[in-house]
């Protein structure tokens, strides 16, 4: 059920019920009340027109007993021959208006004087009629003895003009005596009816009846317009309720239409105009402030929102760029990945020059070493061995160019550089590393089907190249290029198996920390004079020196062949001890 | 008014001694003098031999009444009037009247003690003559 529905049946309920109980009252109590006050009515009439015939018949008996007492009674004693008694009843009578006779008897019952002078002489007759006979007797005025009778016949007609009462009424007399109801002309079949002995004539009842059906008429006409008033009042009070329900649930419709519009369009712009002082009035303002808070939140949300929402692209855009920095990472060397994405170096096509010193190494043999194995096998293998040295370079911080293959370009000096010597000795230092690395996975070579071992060559340059990106806008390389790199590649292919060799112009930047020896120089293609050059020896150091034993002796087999001298006499008599056992054995 | 004084003088003197003061056979009343007759008719004698008596006038206007007045009373109408005025303050009533001599001559008979007066050629058997004027 609406608000709506619920005010107007409110509103009907709250004002129909005190309508219909006072209906229902005087229904149910009025008409009782109505019938009683009916009744006391009739009761008054009744006793006001006893009353009335009352103070007739006391009027019509004083004057009776007034005109019995007059002189001129005297005149029965001879008989009213004179006729005066006789004429003054006529006139009487005439003044009267009475329907009946005066006459009086003699004391031998002779009628002497009467209204009616037809019956003078005669005897009186009393008759049963429908009157009332008054009598009295005629004392003489001289001493106070009985002349005769005086009689008043006083015909109940004579009642007729008292008996009039209220239109509605039937109004008579009933003689007690007689057992006769006079003037009787109504007979009611349901009807209230009042009656009263007069007081006067002690048998005769004065009845008035009344048609309880026409004397409730009034009544009825009431109730009639009691019941069109309660409908009109209905109407009116319905026109009323929906008029204010209306009015009431109007705002309210206003606000819960505002209320949808918001939610179905999210338009918080949107507001209630109720401009009422009521509790409506308050809950519109009371919504306009939730809705310009929401708005304010949304709007701040909004804000907020787009804020982090930046935030997260920004981040999805970094571990993006981290995950393909990472990706990339294994592409570039460490140095050129921290000196791009640092934003040292940017990525355009720029080269400079720059003294470096750039390692080539080469697997001996590796076609050979490799032909017999499964591609997959084969790609493990490359794959272990160029994972350990790179992570050998990058320990020693070098710039790891590119796999050729199984050969490695590798340089120092760009994009970081401790300088061109300690660069140089670094790049020294990686290199036997890597040589004592290769020595230590060959039994783990050996264990995937490796039988013969590998050795590599070493080749150490040092010299001014380009370095730089190099390729178009859309595919480039950071790598060196220039006479020095073709170089370092001459010697790396002229070197011997697991040996280092250096040219002069690196040697003579490490030489004070590596101890080297001096090789024959080396005639290499493209390259107009000879290149002297240098094998590594190992480190110079005031207790310690490493050298490399060739393990191709013949009738010797030296296993992890790195030997490490702290003491040489002590080296040298060890060996000796050894030569001892060899021979002994 | 004059004449009709002159003209009553005229026929009181013409008709002197043709009226009777009577009442009935049977009443105690034998004989009556004037001036008894005018305490009777002025209610100053009211017994006679304890007999009530009851003067009986006739009316005001008979003839015969104004000659009664006028020689048994003795007395003008305007004396008498003024007379039972003045006795109706002391409760006593002037005589009963009667119309005719006939009505009185009936209740002269019906009621003893009753007196009235009346043409002499009206007396019958039953009245007794107590005086003439």
């Amino acid at each position: 059920m609406s608000f709506k529905l619920k005010t107007i049946t409110l509103f009907l309920i709250t004002s129909l019920i005190p309508s219909l109980l006072i209906i229902f009252y005087v229904i149910y109590e009025t008409k009782e009340k109505v019938i009683t006050e009916i009744s006391q009515d009739l009761s008054f009439d009744v006793k006001l027109v006893s009353s009335r015939l009352d103070n007739q018949i006391k009027v019509v008996y004083k004057d009776f007993i007034f005109i019995s007492k007059l002189d001129i009674m005297d005149d029965i004693i001879s008989a009213d021959m004179d006729r005066r008694v006789t004429n003054l009843l006529i006139r009487k009578k005439e003044d009267m208006e009475l329907v009946g006779d005066f006459f009086i008897v003699n004391l031998k019952n002779k009628t002497v004087a009467s209204s009616n002078p037809k019956i003078l002489g005669k005897d009186a007759n009393l008759t049963s009629l429908d009157a009332h006979i008054f009598k009295t007797d005629i004392i003489a005025t001289f001493n106070n003895e009985k002349i005769g009778t005086f009689y008043l016949l006083y015909s109940y007609e004579n009642f007729k003009k008292n008996l009039k009462t209220k239109d509605g009424q039937g109004v008579y007399l009933y003689d007690k005596k007689r057992d006769k109801n006079i003037f009787k002309s109504v007979d009611f079949s349901d009807s209230l009816t009042k009656s009263k002995t007069l007081t006067t004539l002690d048998n005769l009842d004065l009845y008035i009846t009344i048609d309880k059906k026409s004397s409730l008429t009034p009544y009825n006409e009431f109730l009639f317009i009691l019941f069109l008033s309660a409908l009109v009042g209905i109407f009116l009070i319905s026109l009323v309720s929906i008029y204010f329900a209306s009015k009431i649930t109007k705002p309210i419709n206003t606000l819960s239409k505002t209320a949808i519009l918001i939610s179905d369009t999210k338009n918080y712009s949107q507001r209630v105009d109720i401009s009422s002082k009521d509790e409506i009035g308050i809950l519109a303002k009371a919504f306009n402030r939730l809705i310009v808070s929401i708005e304010e939140a949304l709007q701040k949300l909004e804000v907020e929102n787009s804020q982090k929402l930046k935030l997260i692209e920004e981040k999805s855009k970094n571990e993006m760029f981290e995950s393909l920095a990472r990706k990339l990472s294994k592409y570039l060397s460490p140095q050129i990945y921290d000196s791009i994405f640092e934003g040292k170096q940017d990525v355009v096509l720029e080269s400079k020059r720059k003294k470096l010193t750039i390692f080539f190494s080469d697997i001996v043999g590796f076609t050979d070493t490799t032909e017999s194995m499964e591609s997959e096998d084969l790609s493990e293998i490359l794959n272990h061995y160029l994972n350990e040295m790179s992570i050998i370079a990058l320990n020693h911080g070098a710039t790891i160019d590119k796999f050729i293959g199984d050969a490695i370009l590798i340089f120092f000096g760009d994009p970081k550089s401790k300088g061109i010597k300690e660069d140089a000795i670094n790049c020294i230092k990686m290199s036997l590393e890597m040589i004592k690395k290769i020595e230590e996975l060959e039994g783990y070579w050996q264990d995937r089907g490796i039988t013969k071992p590998f050795r590599v060559r070493i080749g150490i340059h040092t010299g001014f190249c380009t370095v730089g990106n190099f390729g178009s806008d859309e595919r480039m390389d950071y790598t060196i290029i220039g006479g020095t790199v073709n170089t370092a590649s001459r010697i790396e292919s002229k070197a011997n198996p697991n040996e280092i060799w250096i040219s002069e112009e690196t040697y003579l930047l490490i030489k004070s920390d590596i101890e080297c020896q001096k090789q024959e120089p080396i005639i290499a293609k493209g390259i107009s004079k000879p290149i002297e050059i240098y094998k590594v020896i190992g480190y110079v150091s005031d207790n310690k020196k490493y050298f490399v034993v060739d393990n191709t002796l013949d009738g010797l087999a030296i296993k992890n062949s790195k030997i490490e001298i702290g003491d040489r006499k002590e080296a040298i008599k060890s060996l000796e001890n050894l030569l001892d056992e060899i021979k002994k054995r | 008014m004059k004449i009709l004084f002159i003209s009553f003088l005229a026929l009181n003197i013409l008709f002197a001694g043709n009226y009777v003061v009577v009442t009935s056979q049977n009443s105690p009343i034998t004989k009556l003098s004037k001036s008894a007759i005018k305490k009777i008719y002025l209610k100053k004698k009211l017994f006679y031999a304890n007999q009530k008596l009851l003067p009986i006038n006739l009316l005001a206007q008979d003839k015969i009444r104004m000659v009664f007045e006028s020689r048994v009373l003795g007395m003008q109408r305007e004396d008498i009037n003024d007379y039972w005025i003045e006795q109706h303050y002391h409760g006593i009533t002037p005589p009963i009247t009667q119309k005719s001599y006939r009505s009185l001559s009936e209740f002269i008979k019906n009621v003893k003690g009753s007196i009235g007066y009346l043409s002499k050629r009206n007396v019958n058997k039953k009245m007794r003559v107590l005086y003439e004027f």
